[in-house]
């Protein structure tokens, strides 16, 4: 096996195991984690998609239509920005469209939409749940004294 | 309709090499028909046979799937569907 192959085969157990947490979550105060958990996993399957297309691999062609873990999807009452939903349901879209065909570096890339998305929508998620005290406040570093 | 007509959602997944959760993703995005009898989903036979057609061009898996701990399958090489295909190129006369 390539370093590139085993590359993609952790990237592909790291995303696995970031949409089982989504799956099995309860609507609590680990969604923006989860979120952000998802988007490392995510980038880092851009990364393994990209190493893996320069060693000459082909992205295995899937069958559409399938859907993220519930509390990502629309209507599930999925906290954080309106837009920035739009952008992860596009990402979303352009994934399943992508899976479809075999050019490994496009689904990287939209592996990587996704990522930048899923970022953003955790930052914004953490910096509302922490204003709303479902998270506590963030803990400023002490100045140390003269 | 009778019983052998109608497979359950595991008995689908096998048939599709697909996992549980993507039939019932696809029967929610009404990419596969499902009759709903009780707490569990129902496919017809005939429409399990039809989208086997389908399915037997893309066999990997999808973004969204996570079920099972079984390692993925080897990467295919780019190129590799194209081998024994034809001499491109290589045009007699």
């Amino acid at each position: 096996m390539t370093d590139s192959e085993q590359a993609f085969q952790e990237a592909r157990g790291a995303w696995r195991a970031a949409l089982q947490d989504h799956v099995l979550a309860q609507p609590d105060a680990g969604f923006s984690a989860r979120i952000a958990n998802l988007a490392a996993a995510a980038t880092q399957r851009a990364e393994a998609c990209e190493a893996a297309y320069a060693d000459g691999f082909e992205w295995p062609a899937a069958r559409g239509g399938a859907k993220p873990p519930f509390e990502l999807q629309p209507g599930s009452g999925r906290r954080g920005p309106a837009e920035l939903w739009a952008r992860f349901d596009e990402a979303v879209a352009e994934l399943d469209r992508v899976s479809e065909g075999r050019s490994i570096r496009a689904v990287g890339r939209a592996y990587a939409e996704l990522g930048e998305v899923a970022l953003r929508l955790a930052e914004a998620v953490e910096r509302a749940d922490r204003a709303s005290g479902l998270l506590p406040a963030a803990t400023r570093p002490r100045r140390r004294s003269a | 309709m009778a019983d052998s007509e109608l497979l359950t959602v595991s008995q689908a997944a096998e048939a599709l090499s697909a996992s549980s959760q993507t039939i019932r993703n696809w029967i929610r995005a009404d990419r596969l028909p499902g009759v709903r009898i009780g707490n569990r989903f129902l496919i017809p036979r005939a429409e399990v046979e039809r989208l086997r057609g389908d399915v037997s061009a893309a066999r990997g898996e999808s973004p969204w799937d996570f079920d099972g701990d079984e390692p993925g399958e080897p990467l295919p090489r780019a190129g590799d569907r194209q081998q024994g295909a034809g001499a491109e190129g290589m045009l007699g006369g």
